[in-house]
């Protein structure tokens, strides 16, 4: 009695672990797992089950309907043309003398077909765009934990082809918070960029301007060289599932700190290049958290000295006073 | 009387869930477009519960969904038609969900026959019970939980956070986040069926 009560708290605490968790991998090698075979248990899958459908968005119900009716169009499709029969006389009577020559040039066009449709199955297969989505999924989730994460940003501009690179430390929290330290360098003092939750902002060497303040246009050009919206990345994660297509590239290995991650990279590019400014976005996010490890944004620009590529590495979390994200928190 | 809302394609009875005749037209004509998407639509909710009772990943869940109905419709002449829809479909998934599982060997938790018996048996009450689609008694146990509980609710199905994230969120520990939600959705089980005995009675 005892052991088949260890037994129950075992396995309830993998259902637990397996509904709510994040680390675990219950398949192990593809054997099935004998969860038990408890009433609670099943009652707990089936009402986290109703419970991920009552509160999901009709947007991604009706999306999943309109996925499987255009797979259905395309089996239509294909298995219409399949059966149709040939217009052609000769295909329904072949002649003697061409009929081998035909068989053959036929097995081979049929081995070609297969050859391309395999590698064309192998590339949906490793690079899926639903696999894609899913992984941006939890990388966006990721972004709404509010903790402040530190992140290194090079910025990497253009000037008579050669390219010139500033680094900034970042400061983002949620999707509406983030601060920029720009160091100091040859040309420029040090000064900051944000948003606070209502307003973006800059200081400075004796200067300080808010988006609030009376309209000075040649500041906020600055704040924008200043790549404020670039900066402020956790709000263009969420811009990308509306405009941007995805796909998983093959893993790769990244090193963050000392510690060396097996990451496989997520690529945006946007369905309407015209109105973006981002020509192709390269996420690598965590494995288990989806908190994005390193980000690089391949930018439009026309300008002389235009930023050209943003990348930003995950340095740490950190915990920052209070009003660190207004622009009276920093000063010179 | 607990009415039942199961209706699958255009040719089956809404209470008995059985075919009206058995020379429905589930062949490929011009209407087999309109015929699929009913069939769809109709098998979307309890068929997607389902799924996520096995699999994790909501891109696999899709994936498997739709597999799994254009299977059916493909071995449509094998179906026994004085049976009921619903297992019939979520045998096809149960396969193609362990064919995933011995793919990919993550983000799946098949279970073995004697659980699945009781997932099939908690799939029907609900289903009995809410119809899926009708989801007003599962609205009125939400509405009933405490602020707290519908925190917790949203962050994990709305925000679709999981137990580590939300304690990090709530400051709490990732276990006594899990011990909630297993007794949340508990409470939400036990008050839907105690509303459908009511409202039955």
């Amino acid at each position: 009695m005892k052991n088949a009560k260890s037994n129950s708290n075992r396995t309830i605490s993998q259902m637990e672990l397996w509904i709510d968790g994040d680390e675990v991998d219950v398949c192990g090698d593809g054997k099935t797992l004998e969860l038990g075979e408890s009433a609670s248990t099943a009652e707990q899958l089936v009402m986290n089950g109703v419970l991920l459908g009552h509160l999901e968005k009709p947007a991604l119900r009706e999306r999943r309907i309109q996925a499987t009716l255009a797979a259905f169009e395309r089996q239509r499709v294909s298995s219409n043309k399949a059966t149709a029969p040939s217009p052609h006389r000769d295909s329904l009577t072949p002649h003697k003398s061409t009929n081998g020559k035909r068989r053959a040039r036929q097995s081979i066009a049929v081995l070609t077909l297969t050859a391309a449709v395999m590698v064309v199955f192998f590339a949906w297969g490793v690079l899926s765009p639903q696999s894609a989505e899913a992984s941006l999924r939890r990388v966006i989730a990721a972004t709404r934990i509010p903790v402040t994460r530190v992140y290194q940003a090079r910025i990497y501009r253009q000037f008579l082809g050669r390219e010139y690179e500033k680094q900034a430390t970042l400061y983002i929290r949620s999707d509406d918070l983030f601060v920029a330290e720009f160091s100091e360098t040859t040309n420029r003092p040090r000064g900051w960029i944000g948003f606070d939750g209502n307003q973006r902002w800059l200081v400075g060497q004796d200067f300080r301007w808010s988006s609030e303040d009376e309209s000075e246009l040649w500041v906020e050009d600055i704040v924008d060289r200043m790549t404020s919206r670039s900066m402020h990345f956790n709000a263009l994660l969420n811009e990308i599932p509306g405009s941007f297509e995805l796909r998983l590239l093959p893993s790769e290995s990244i090193e963050i700190g000392d510690e060396t991650l097996a990451c496989q990279p997520i690529e945006a590019t946007p369905r309407d290049p015209q109105n973006r400014l981002e020509k192709r976005i390269l996420i690598w996010p965590h494995p288990e958290t989806g908190v994005v490890m390193e980000m690089h944004l391949f930018l439009k620009s026309d300008r002389p000295l235009g930023v050209r590529r943003i990348e930003f590495q995950y340095q740490r979390e950190q915990t920052v006073p209070e009003g660190f994200f207004t622009p009276n928190h920093h000063q010179m | 009387m607990v009415k039942k809302s199961t209706s699958h394609l255009g040719c089956f009875d809404n209470t008995s869930r059985k075919p009206i005749s058995n020379s429905c037209p589930l062949v490929m004509t011009d209407h087999s477009q309109k015929l699929f998407e009913t069939l769809v639509r109709h098998n979307e909710v309890a068929l997607v519960v389902y799924l996520r009772t096995m699999v994790r990943d909501p891109g696999l869940v899709d994936d498997l969904f739709q597999e799994t109905l254009i299977t059916a419709w493909n071995r449509f002449d094998q179906y026994d038609q004085t049976r009921p829809l619903g297992p019939w479909l979520r045998g096809i998934a149960m396969n193609l969900a362990r064919n995933a599982a011995r793919k990919r060997k993550r983000d799946c938790q098949i279970y073995g026959e004697a659980m699945q018996v009781e997932v099939e048996a908690a799939i029907e009450r609900l289903d009995d019970q809410l119809g899926f689609e009708k989801s007003d008694a599962l609205n009125d146990c939400l509405t009933q939980l405490t602020e707290r509980s519908r925190e917790l609710l949203r962050r994990r199905y709305e925000e679709n956070l999981n137990a580590s994230m939300i304690a990090e969120c709530m400051r709490t520990s990732a276990a006594a986040v899990r011990k909630q939600l297993q007794r949340i959705r508990a409470s939400l089980a036990e008050c839907v069926a105690k509303k459908m005995a009511g409202s039955a009675g």
